[in-house]
């Protein structure tokens, strides 16, 4: 079996010149954790985390210490805002490389992608780098199981 | 007419290796080993430097005190302590913003002055960022005043800045002459820098912070994670310091206490020396070391001699006004290079002039003020600045090279002011 049987075809994705501004309700209205980016032809160039959104009014000391487990109140840190110059930045600004599979690639090699790179959401093309769909963790992960025979089958 | 050559051979590879470091062009030890090299390279086929000779320009002395504090800062380091007292100046400010820079400042200079500044600016920085944040305030009048407050503050002690323990290790200070001669002055010096601070920063330190109350809840405990290895760390660095004290009259080097210090912290604590290591700068202590080694090479040529000639020469300087123009020419310098070549280049040039009759107590104290006040003056003055810089960056209140010379650039002109007078007042007791 291979990845293509176990993906999602339904796919919300975002241009790569579109705006942070649009990402952001695209993640709102669909209620996903990764836009899979494509190019005018339909091509995948990159993806989109909603970490990658969330990054920008993260508070700065978060990235600079090692432990700030003592922290309990943020105050006014909770309430930092992403400017407009931020929100105004074209989505290809901000992409990550996209971690990605054909459509005939094998499910544990496609876990095991899952896995190195720490991803929840693994996009699949065809030869042409056409976008087709996207298989997560939980469906790679669960047609790997449903193969495993020592499983009750009932 | 090989002598010639040499000279100019020599000279040339030190004016390249400073470009090269002013520039930035390549990262500033791998400059200083590139520079020796060619330096002994050269040497050794022409004939005016040779590699015994390049590993005698090496000052262990300075080597050796460098690293015995790295490796009592680097145990300390993990253990939350920096933090710990980040968070205790913030709560003691009320979250005021004057209070809190002048809290951070003191802070930041106290420990600045008996562990190496930079470590100490690295582990108290991000903990600015965290306060600020959580105040809702700008963090850039509370960085910047760490980073000049804590270069400024470490011109007071033997240990509190690299130049000075060059300077130490050739003049023959003690750590006790710091504490007499260089202390009161920079103490004044470092109150002008506060002031002024506070003046230029006046519309910042302004706004009020948006939420006060969230600093009371930090809770500088919690920051702590390993009490047992701070008090034992703490205990060695106190009884070093009692010894940095007497070691002049014990007559035993600085170095020795250090490493000693060092020696005794590692087998009391006995940490994971892998991680210890990591935290050592490394590229600080081959920085120097390729320094000496190369500043050795224009020694050994008579670049340096003639350079103390020609100062010699200028005697129609009183001694006074020379250890002015001192102050000045270094604290340029320093600003736009970096203060430890020129500190260890200048080394020979004063052991010259001392030779030739010239009493040159002051001016080693002169070179101290220069050395420490001048790389208040750019960003890239002080390692310090540096590293404050490329932390901005990284958050939403990038420092720019023009935002520094509109505040840190006054700093180094004020200090190097109240040094240059201070420095005429008391001449008769430094030069003693």
């Amino acid at each position: 079996m291979n990845v293509k049987a176990s993906m999602k075809k339904q796919v919300v994705t975002i241009l790569d010149t579109d705006n942070l501004g649009k990402a952001a309700k695209q993640f709102v209205q669909f209620h996903v954790g990764m836009l899979p980016v494509i190019n005018a032809e339909g091509k995948l160039v990159g993806v989109l985390q909603l970490r990658d959104l969330l990054n920008l009014a993260l508070p700065d000391f978060t990235r600079l210490m090692e432990d700030f487990d003592f922290v309990v109140s943020f105050g006014a840190a909770n309430s930092i805002q992403p400017s407009k110059e931020q929100i105004a930045k074209k989505v290809s600004d901000v992409m990550e490389p996209p971690v990605f599979v054909e459509d005939t690639c094998g499910l544990t090699r496609a876990f095991a992608l899952l896995h190195k790179h720490n991803l929840t959401d693994l996009p699949v093309v065809d030869a042409e780098n056409c976008l087709l769909g996207i298989a997560s963790r939980v469906d790679v992960g669960t047609a790997i199981l449903k193969g495993w025979e020592i499983i009750p089958s009932d | 007419m090989t002598d010639m050559i040499a000279m100019i051979v020599s000279s040339l590879i030190f004016v390249v290796a400073l470009t090269l470091i002013f520039t930035e062009k390549m990262n500033r030890s791998i400059t200083a080993i590139a520079g020796a090299a060619l330096m002994v390279g050269f040497g050794t086929a022409m004939g005016f430097y040779s590699q015994d000779e390049a590993i005698a320009a090496i000052d262990f002395n300075t080597l050796g005190l460098l690293f015995g504090m790295m490796i009592l800062v680097a145990l300390l380091e993990p253990t939350g302590f920096f933090q710990y007292l980040a968070i205790w100046a913030a709560r003691l400010s009320k979250g005021q913003p004057v209070r809190l820079m002048v809290l951070l400042g003191t802070v930041t200079t106290v420990l600045s002055m008996f562990l190496d500044n930079v470590t100490t600016v690295v582990l108290i920085a991000p903990v600015t960022v965290l306060i600020s944040e959580i105040l809702g305030v700008n963090p850039i009048p509370y960085l910047m005043a760490e980073a000049l407050l804590s270069d400024t503050g470490g011109v007071a002690t033997l240990v509190g800045d690299p130049p000075n323990v060059v300077i130490a290790s050739a003049a023959g200070f003690s750590f006790n002459d710091f504490l007499t001669h260089s202390f009161p002055i920079v103490l004044v010096a470092w109150i002008a820098a506060l002031l002024l601070l506070r003046f230029l920063f006046r519309h910042d330190l302004k706004e009020l912070p948006a939420n006060k109350d969230a600093v009371l809840k930090l809770d500088p405990n919690e920051a702590l994670n390993d009490r047992v290895t701070i008090n034992r760390v703490l205990i060695v660095l106190g009884i070093a310091v009692f010894f940095f004290f007497i070691h002049h009259s014990l007559h035993i080097q600085p170095s020795l206490i250090a490493l000693g210090a060092a020696a005794i912290a590692l087998v009391w604590v006995q940490p994971d020396l892998h991680e210890t290591l990591q935290r050592i700068e490394w590229n600080v202590l081959i920085f120097f070391g390729a320094l000496f080694a190369m500043v050795g090479g224009l020694e050994a040529t008579g670049v340096l001699h003639k350079l103390a000639e020609l100062i010699g020469g200028a005697g129609s300087f009183s001694p006074v006004v020379f250890g002015v123009i001192t102050i000045w020419v270094i604290a340029i310098l320093s600003a736009i290079v970096d203060n430890i070549p020129i500190t260890i280049a200048m080394i020979p040039v004063f052991a010259d002039l001392a030779q030739a009759g010239i009493n040159v107590t002051p001016l080693w104290w002169a070179l101290a003020f220069g050395a420490g006040f001048g790389g208040n003056g750019t960003i890239i003055g002080s390692t310090a600045n540096v590293f404050i810089v490329s932390l901005s960056e990284r958050t939403k209140y990038p420092i720019t090279a023009q935002l520094w010379s509109k505040r840190g650039l006054p700093v180094m002109i004020v200090t190097c002011i109240v040094g240059s007078i201070l420095f005429v007042l008391a001449y008769p007791y430094l030069s003693r």
